[in-house]
């Protein structure tokens, strides 16, 4: 993928926009709790100043009425011991006594601020009254038990009407003996409305409503010439006149919003209720009598309309100010955040281009690697296919100077052994070197097939030690095997092993002069799988650790001069390791300097089989075996089937004998043709000539009840082997060929 | 990243806000508990000096102990209400005090009559009643269980006066009321046989040379200053006994102002607390606390009758509320309904969840009570709790420490 500068927006405002929102939302919260402790505050001082008001009000409605109940009882007892009051009760006169009360009246009560001064006789009975109240003060006090038990008392009572007064009662004695009770009287409002100018706070008296007369309050409101408030309010009756502002309309509603309970010991304290347009401090306290019974309430309310606007400008004010520092410092943060955007933002392009640039580079580093790979295929698929052409000519080089070389030997013609038998070493060098190159080429190219059947490794190796022998020996080095008792048989490609242990072994003895090697055999299990290790340890020259690895490299010596002392392509190690992959193991090597080198190939006991090599399974093979055995004859008439001069001649060289007949036929013969009098033992078919032609024939001759069981060797290519196989042919010869092989090959068919 | 600062910027906001919210309900009068005590005493005229001196002592106690914060968020308060001399202004001062006030205790310096039925109002309402002086006369047992006494009736006190007045063969007795001399003279009558008239003007007058006599007074400290005045002038040889009822602080002062001092090797004054005494701890903490509450203030002998009082009810009232930091449960668990009557409006007395009774009942067990005397205290079915009395002779203008004292009685 291709990445563009413009795929990436740098959106402005990005860094902007997510901080100022979050300190517009600090700020707000900020304001908020600013406000909230401004206002906590505030609301906490309004309330200390109304519950400390409460409390002063309280205690001074106490002090001025024990002062006026202290005033009303030395009133009271100078009353009860004036003479012309006693002798007025003795005689029952009563308008002398109404008269002597009404002087004292005008006397004392200016000083004492009596209202109402009342005589009652020692059963209770009302003898004289006289005050300013008089014509409704008609009714006896309901205290009446107070008066045959105390010759005086004080305190604080509710009449019928709702007044509530305070009044002193003293007896009158003549003799000493209680001849009357002389009562004087002041209705609390007075002192209620002296300690509400003491307190510039409007106070209000509210009478129980249960514990008075509706109608005696009517009465005293209507002789007042004032409204009844008896519906008002839910359980009191006021009885103070309304002050200031207030309206009885706006008082009720308060009251009756307030009064959710009539407990009496309960105060009631709200701060700013609103009255119209002014904003008042309430509280409502108890009044109780003298004996602590509830008789009614006192409201209070303290206008504090002007503090309240003073403290609403002053918030207003700090608001205002938050609110312009806050501005001030949310456009300063709008103009340093911007310029810091702006950085951001270069540095951001920079960032993203050189991201794109590296993207770029991986998309041409993969697409080089692709075209590697691909590339590689080529080649190994050339290579492969190049076999045929690059071995063709050299079988008919080495051949030829073969057998030219063997005609200088038998006819001793020096001048020509030695330069032919030169030829025929650089060939063969040519061809090992092909050969590596074109199995190292088919490994990599995943055509490399394998071919596993079960042998029996002791066999094997001493094969293999046969063939080694001649190797140690020309750089006199000793050849040792040791075998572990009882190792069993292999399933595996024995080409393939075969192959892999004699470069090593060639190796050791290339590296290796007047020494030793020892090829070790043990069973071992890895991964609970059983293995065999062929250890091939030799004290030859041995390997640094840095040559080391780089040992299976391909085309790779320990070094270059090696490379010219030591004959070799460098790809013996490689393809080694690489075979013993194939077959499911592992080569890995320890070597010192001087001390020698250990090689250890460890091959699974049963080669895992894959596809590619399922049609030479064990059944197959024993098959193949019992064919083998079927088709054994004591002819030997090898008929070849070739257009190739060359290789008639090379087949004829290297298989004629006395034993052997060979007839060459071209491929383009008829099947008749083959049919003779003597059944022949093998067919070998050239099918690098014609591929189809050579696959008719062996069709053909599958088909034939007298040529079928006749085995047919192929002279074919590696990539064809497996086609022919499938079609019968017991064996493919591939290039090059030469003694060796084919004497290998044709030994299991001829007599 | 950004989520997680996010998230944690959320969570200091809305915990900075609860902290907020917690510090301004706590800080406001929903917690703001008070253990009020009271006192009904005569603050007018020329006789308020000592109450105000008692009031002072009381008030340099309560200032200790709130700086002190034994109580946690609880402050002592104390009510003082002036009865301006009227003994049926304190009683109904003390009822309002106790009824609506709802003081914890009360405490008063009254000597009169008066004292039984402040012990009976004590006694209805169950709260405890502390007096600077002793009743003279039983009280109800009911009522008796109320009420403490700093110190001994007079019968004790003369009891351990018994040696003083043994060479006086006449002793006369100058009392405010008769209630007072006569409960004087029943005291002196129960140690002997010696002759008790009251102190008249007439024989204040007039001239004696007599000198086996002694002349007790009980007065107000004003008048005792003018007869002493007086029967200096005289030169009156008599032996002088002033008794605890009379401010010595006030009346030494007084004394030594206006006064001759010639014949004040006659004078002997009991005290029933040991102000005399600087090196007894009581005395060190009374000082050091009346410096802190008030530089000015004297540390008088009222002064240290009101610390001792408010003291010894301050300490029965811890014993009552030595559990408050359990309430702090209890006040978070209640928090949502007081905060509920505080936005309705409602409040009640905020002392209301402490009970008087526990306080009256942790005054009764007192014993072995460390007050910072010689020896500890205790309180026994008498309700006495200083059972001793000192006696002491003014010397360069200073009363003499510790000279005469008289044998502990305990």
């Amino acid at each position: 993928m291709h990445l563009n500068l413009g795929d990436k927006i740098i959106a402005s405002g990005k860094l902007r926009f997510p901080v100022l929102i979050a300190l517009a939302i600090a700020f707000s919260a900020l304001w908020l709790i600013f406000t909230f402790i401004l206002s906590s505050w505030s609301t906490k001082e309004r309330q200390q100043d109304l519950a400390e008001l409460v409390e002063q009000v309280d205690d001074q409605l106490y002090q001025v009425g024990e002062d006026l109940r202290y005033q009303l009882l030395s009133s009271a007892t100078l009353l009860a011991s004036r003479n012309p009051i006693i002798s007025a009760i003795q005689s029952n006169n009563e308008e002398a006594l109404q008269d002597t009360i009404k002087v004292f009246h005008r006397n004392y009560s200016s000083q004492a601020l009596i209202e109402q001064i009342q005589i009652y006789s020692v059963n209770g009975d009302l003898l004289a009254n006289f005050g300013v109240g008089s014509t409704y003060y008609n009714q006896a006090p309901h205290h009446d038990t107070l008066y045959a038990e105390t010759d005086s008392a004080t305190g604080i009572n509710l009449n019928l009407d709702g007044k509530l007064n305070i009044y002193a009662i003293v007896g009158i004695f003549y003799n000493n003996t209680k001849i009357g009770y002389v009562q004087v009287t002041k209705p609390l409002i007075d002192t209620v409305q002296d300690v509400s100018a003491l307190n510039k706070a409007n106070l209000y008296l509210f009478a129980d409503k249960a514990k008075i007369s509706k109608n005696a309050v009517s009465r005293h409101y209507n002789q007042l010439g004032i409204i009844n408030h008896w519906d008002n309010f839910t359980n009191l009756v006021l009885m103070s006149p309304i002050q200031g502002n207030i309206n009885l309309p706006m008082l009720a509603d308060v009251l009756d919003d307030v009064m959710t309970t009539d407990a009496p010991d309960l105060k009631y304290m709200r701060d700013q209720v609103g009255f119209g347009d002014k904003i008042f401090n309430l509280a409502l306290f108890p009044v109780n009598d003298i004996d602590g019974n509830y008789l009614g309430r006192v409201l209070l309310l303290k206008d504090i309309s002007a503090d309240t606007r003073s403290y609403q400008v002053s918030l207003t004010v700090t608001s205002i100010s938050f609110g312009v520092i806050m501005s001030f410092i949310f456009i300063s943060f709008w103009y340093f955040l911007g310029r810091i955007e702006n950085n951001l933002s270069e540095s951001e392009v920079k960032i993203i281009q050189a991201k794109i640039d590296a993207e770029n580079a991986r998309d041409e580093a993969e697409e080089a690697k692709k075209l590697a790979i691909q590339a590689n295929q080529i080649k190994s698929d050339f290579l492969a296919k190049m076999s045929h052409e690059l071995r063709t000519p050299l079988n008919a080089i080495i051949g030829i100077t073969e057998m030219m070389s063997e005609d200088a030997n038998e006819t001793n013609d020096e001048n020509y052994i030695e330069p032919l038998d030169r030829v025929l070493r650089s060939s063969k060098h040519l061809l090992a070197l092909i050969n590596d190159i074109l199995d190292l080429s088919k490994i990599e190219a995943g055509k490399m097939e394998l071919h596993p059947e079960v042998f029996d490794i002791g066999y094997f190796i001493n094969d293999v030690k046969r063939s080694c022998e001649a190797l140690a020996l020309k750089q006199d080095n000793t050849l040792i095997v040791e075998i572990e008792p009882n190792i069993g048989d292999l399933f595996t490609d024995v080409t393939k092993l075969r192959q892999v242990l004699l470069n090593l072994i060639s190796n050791a003895c290339k590296f290796t002069e007047n020494g030793t090697i020892r090829m070790t055999l043990n069973k071992l299990d890895i991964d609970s799988i059983a293995h065999i290790q062929f250890a091939i340890c030799d004290n030859g020259i041995g390997m640094d650790k840095n040559q080391l690895s780089k040992l299976f490299n391909d085309f790779q010596q320990v070094d270059s001069s090696a490379t010219r002392r030591y004959e070799g392509t460098g790809l013996g190690l490689s393809i080694s390791q690489k075979l013993a992959n194939l077959m499911g193991g592992n080569i890995t090597v320890k070597s010192e300097i001087d001390i020698g080198t250990n090689f250890y190939v460890t091959i699974p006991v049963a080669m895992p089989l894959t596809v590619e090599n399922t049609n030479n399974t064990l059944d197959n093979l024993e098959e193949t075996e019992s064919q083998d055995d079927s088709t054994q004859t004591d002819t030997n008439l090898l008929l070849i089937i070739d257009d190739d001069q060359h290789m008639i001649e090379l087949l004829k060289y290297h298989l004629q004998s006395d034993s052997n007949e060979l007839v060459p036929y071209a491929i383009q013969t008829d099947i008749a043709e083959f049919r003779s009098a003597k059944q022949p033992s093998v067919f070998i078919i050239n099918s690098l000539i014609n591929k189809q032609l050579a696959m008719n024939i062996i069709q053909t001759l599958s088909k034939d009840e007298t040529l079928n069981n006749v085995p047919i060797v192929v002279i074919c290519e590696e990539l064809d082997k497996q086609t022919y196989l499938n079609l019968g042919v017991r064996h493919c010869l591939l290039k090059p060929i030469n003694k060796s092989n084919i004497g290998l090959i044709f030994s299991e068919y001829l007599s | 990243m950004a989520l997680i600062t996010r998230s944690k910027c959320i969570n200091m906001f809305f915990m900075s806000l609860i902290a907020l919210l917690a510090n301004n309900l706590i800080s406001t009068n929903v917690f703001a508990k008070t253990l009020p005590i009271g006192i009904t005493l005569n603050m007018s005229g020329p006789n308020a000096q000592s109450s105000i001196d008692f009031k002072n002592g009381i008030e340099a106690f309560i200032h200790a102990e709130n700086q002190s914060k034994r109580f946690n968020k609880y402050q002592i308060k104390l009510l003082a209400m002036d009865d301006i001399g009227q003994t049926n202004r304190a009683l109904s001062n003390a009822k309002r005090l106790i009824t609506s006030k709802n003081v914890l205790a009360l405490l008063t310096t009254d000597i009169s009559e008066n004292v039984a039925d402040l012990a009976r109002l004590a006694g209805n309402n169950k709260t405890l009643l502390l007096s600077a002086n002793h009743h003279q006369q039983p009280l109800n047992i009911k009522d008796h269980r109320y009420i403490g006494f700093l110190s001994q009736p007079y019968s004790e006190m003369f009891r351990s006066l018994n040696k003083t007045l043994k060479n006086s063969d006449t002793i006369y007795v100058s009392a405010d009321n008769d209630y007072d001399f006569n409960a004087i003279e029943d005291a002196i009558r129960s140690i002997s046989l010696k002759s008790v008239r009251k102190l008249t003007n007439q024989r204040i007058r007039a001239p004696k040379t007599q000198k086996n006599c002694t002349i007790v007074f009980a007065n107000n400290v004003n008048t005792t200053a003018n007869i002493l005045a007086e029967l200096t002038k005289q030169q009156n040889q008599c032996q002088m006994l002033i008794l605890p009822v009379v401010e010595k602080t006030l009346l030494q002062k007084l004394l030594v102002e206006k006064y001759s001092d010639t014949n004040s090797h006659n004078l002997l004054f009991v005290s029933s607390v040991p102000l005399h005494r600087r090196n007894l701890p009581l005395i060190e903490e009374f000082i050091r606390d009346m410096k802190a509450y008030s530089p000015q203030a004297p540390y008088s002998h009222q002064a240290l009758k009101g610390y001792l009082l408010a003291k010894i009810a301050i300490d029965s009232m811890f014993q009552s509320v030595n559990k408050v930091h359990t309430d702090s449960f209890i006040e978070i668990i209640t928090l949502p309904f007081q905060l509920i009557d505080q936005v309705v409006g409602w409040v009640k007395d905020p002392n209301s969840n402490i009970s008087k009774t526990t306080v009256v009942n942790s005054f009764s067990y007192l014993k072995r009570y460390d007050i910072g005397l010689d020896k500890t205290i205790s309180v026994y079915k008498d309700r006495v709790l200083i059972k001793k009395t000192w006696l002491s002779k003014l010397d360069q203008q200073q009363l003499i420490t510790n000279q005469i004292d008289n044998k502990d009685q305990n």
